[in-house]
Formats: C-alpha cells, sequence, structure tokens
C-alpha cells in the first residue's frame, strides 16, 4: 500500500481544505505558517456572516494521527484558543472547497452561534489517575481486618494453610481493590465538582489506570480547579499518579458530527 | 496481520474453524477482523501512554507508531475494499501543563491525551466531509 494516499486525479493533486475548528470572528484572520502537512501551510479563516472555520490548504489525502500531525492539527487549535471560544473539529477532518465550508456554516449557522455561546470562556482539563497496586494492596491489608486477619494466618500456618484459604484471600483483596478503585474516583469527582461545569468519563488505558476523564471549567474558575486538583492529588499522593493536562478547546463536550463522502468518489 | 494469522495456522485453526462456523460466518469473522480499526486505536493510546509514563523512549515509540500507522492504513484498505467507510476516529495530543507554555513546542514535550470523541462519532480521516447534513451537540453533563 502507498504510503501517501493522495487522491491523484489525471496526474494533478486534487487541493482540499483541511478544517480545525469554528470560531466566531467578524473579520479575516491569519495564525501563521502552522498549519498541517509538509512545507509551509498559511492557517487562515474562511467566513459566513461572523462565523468563520478556521482552515489550510491541503492535497487532499488521509492523515494518519501521527503525533506529528496530531500535534500539527493540536497546536493550531491552541494557538486559535487563545483569543477565541473554538468548536474542535476532529482530527483529519477536509473538505473539498472553500464553497463547500461556507455552506456547512451557513446552514449549521445557528447551531454553531448557539453552541459558541454557550461553550464562552470554558476551558477543558484533562485527568488521568493511576495506581500503584501493590501500594494499595499494602494498605488495604493494614486498613481491612478480616484480609489482615486472614493473611496473618497464612503467614503463621505456611505449611498447613489451605488452598481455599489462599483462595479467599484473593478474593477478599480483589473486592477490596474494586471497591478502593471506585472510592477513590468518586472522591476525586466530590472534590472537582464544585470548580467544574461538566465531566466526561472515557475509558482508561492500561491495566494502571482507574480514572480517564475531561472536566469542563468556567475560565475564571480555573484557579479554583487548580486547587482542587492540587489538593485532591496531594490527599493521594502515596497510592496514586495524577496526570493533570490542560487547558483545552472542549473537545470532550462538543461534537461535531459531519457526513462524509467518498473521497474517490 | 488478522488474515496472516489465519493463513499462517491454518493447518492448526482451519478445521476447528469449519467445524464451528459455517463458511458464511467464517468470511464474516475474518472481515471483522480485518476491517476493525478500533483495537489499533486503543494500542496506540496505550502505545502514548507508555511514552508518557516513561516506559519506552522516543525512538522506540517512532518505531511502535509506525507499526501501528501500517495496521491503520491496512483496516483502510479492507474497509474500502469491502465498502464501509472508512473509520479513523480522532486521537488528540496534549501538552504537559506543568510545562511554560512554548511558542514552538519541542514535540518530546508533547503528551498525549484522550480521545476526543467516541470512535462511532468521529468523522474519520480519509472521508471529505459533505457540507450538508451536519449537526453540532454539547455536553454538560457529569459523568462520572
Amino acid at each position: 500500500m502507498n504510503e501517501e494516499l493522495t487522491m491523484v486525479e489525471e496526474g494533478r493533486v486534487e487541493e482540499g481544505k483541511y478544517v480545525y475548528c469554528i470560531i466566531k470572528s467578524p473579520r479575516p484572520r491569519e495564525f501563521g505558517q502552522i498549519g498541517i502537512g509538509e512545507g509551509t501551510n498559511n492557517v487562515y479563516t474562511v467566513h459566513f456572516s461572523e462565523l468563520a472555520a478556521v482552515v489550510s490548504d491541503t492535497p487532499i489525502r488521509i492523515y494518519d494521527p501521527t503525533r506529528e500531525n496530531v500535534l500539527a492539527h493540536e497546536f493550531v487549535n491552541e494557538t486559535v484558543m487563545r483569543e477565541y471560544t473554538v468548536i474542535p473539529m476532529s482530527f483529519g477532518t477536509l473538505f473539498r472547497t472553500e464553497e463547500d465550508i461556507v455552506e456547512l456554516l451557513k446552514s449549521t449557522y445557528q447551531a454553531f452561534d448557539d453552541v459558541l455561546e454557550k461553550m464562552k470562556d470554558k476551558i477543558e482539563f484533562g485527568l488521568k489517575v493511576l495506581w500503584d497496586r501493590e501500594k494499595v494492596i499494602s494498605t488495604i491489608e493494614t486498613e481491612n481486618e478480616e484480609i489482615g486477619r486472614l493473611k496473618e494466618e497464612i503467614n503463621r500456618n505456611a505449611q498447613s494453610s489451605t488452598y481455599f484459604a489462599r483462595m479467599q484471600l484473593g478474593r477478599l483483596v480483589e473486592a477490596a481493590l474494586e471497591e478502593a478503585g471506585n472510592r477513590y474516583v468518586r472522591d476525586i469527582h466530590e472534590t472537582l465538582k464544585p470548580a467544574a461545569v461538566a465531566s466526561r468519563s472515557n475509558k482508561p488505558i492500561g491495566d494502571r489506570m482507574i480514572l480517564n476523564a475531561a472536566f469542563l471549567v468556567d475560565r475564571d474558575r480555573e484557579k479554583a480547579f487548580d486547587e482542587a486538583v492540587k489538593e485532591i492529588s496531594h490527599r493521594y499522593e502515596d497510592l496514586l499518579t495524577f496526570k493533570y493536562t490542560g487547558p483545552w478547546p472542549p473537545y470532550n463536550f462538543v461534537n461535531i458530527k459531519l457526513k462524509l463522502e467518498k473521497a474517490t468518489g | 496481520m488478522g488474515l496472516l494469522k489465519h493463513l499462517l495456522f491454518w493447518p492448526v485453526t482451519g478445521p476447528q474453524f469449519l467445524i464451528e462456523f459455517s463458511l458464511g460466518q467464517v468470511s464474516d469473522t475474518v472481515r471483522e477482523q480485518l476491517t476493525d480499526d478500533q483495537l489499533v486505536k486503543e494500542d496506540l493510546l496505550a502505545l502514548q501512554m507508555r511514552l508518557e509514563l516513561g516506559e519506552i523512549d522516543d525512538d522506540e515509540y517512532v518505531r511502535l507508531e509506525a507499526e501501528l500507522m501500517q495496521r491503520l492504513r491496512d483496516v483502510r484498505h479492507w474497509r474500502e475494499e469491502y465498502g464501509m467507510g472508512t473509520s479513523g476516529g480522532p486521537v488528540q495530543v496534549r501538552r504537559d501543563p506543568v510545562a511554560e507554555p512554548d511558542p514552538t513546542p519541542d514535540l518530546a514535550e508533547h503528551v498525549v491525551g484522550t480521545p476526543d470523541t467516541p470512535a462511532d462519532d468521529a468523522p474519520p480521516p480519509g472521508g471529505i466531509a459533505s457540507p450538508d447534513g451536519a449537526s453540532v451537540e454539547i455536553s454538560f453533563d457529569w459523568e462520572e
């Protein structure tokens, strides 16, 4: 298969527009030569009335979600976000022509306008929480009397302790682990809720992660949210690792659904 | 990959396969394996997580990423073969917030976040977006 899935039509590369996000701007804007793809690609706006799509020119092709490509997409959105409320597009969204983009803005004007108003001054933060299973288990062994006692018994009578007792211990530990994980996640949500507008839980990645969430926060509550994250990560610093990122455009809270035509059609 | 495995182990798995499934179901199963990109996307997220946690270095990341991209292309190829939509799915990369804002970000300092929308809703890279029939939704729910 070809590395480069550029669609060639009669020997000529077909040009399209890569769309990063939708913003409200009465005037045309340029954001510099930071567009996705090879070479220098100017990032600029395509308008219908006060709505604008932030775009750059590109050959019509499939962009693999490599780190380099995804970072280019991200970097444009972060740049635009410094000055505007943005509705981010998903990675890899291409339109054939400027007219198509104008048509999109026109036909979805009211909906985009409403969403931009509701998302005004709201930013997203990511929070991933990983646990150290061994440390959590040793905490459980000291806190849970039944488990502590059973473990001691098995250790004391190493020779004679039954298979059943060991099985029993394993089951109890597993149940206690699950309960502890749920308790930590609940506690984290309770601590962050007063400072945030909304939350979304994504599927944890790998077996050490117990929380993979995004939070929507009002800009003027950013400090309060930061403090809440600090507080909760301090509370669990011996057991859990917190990966806190942002601010981001509200990727997890806005969803633009687009119909697709076939690239080769 | 799926097909290769099927062919390689056919002498072993083939007979059992034929007993367990009707021919139609076999081809469905093979097709599912060839056209499902969910696993590749999850592997990509896991790979990015490993880089972020320092379990692999940059070179290793680049090498493994290239393998995953090839798998994605293979899936795309088979989806086209079967006349299915080429579902891609966004993956988003995020900068560590502890780092000071850097106007010219160093790629190595970037870490990776979560997929932004459920794959089913995501406009797949590879298709050209149509100006018609677009919609936009927001959610202000509290999901625990």
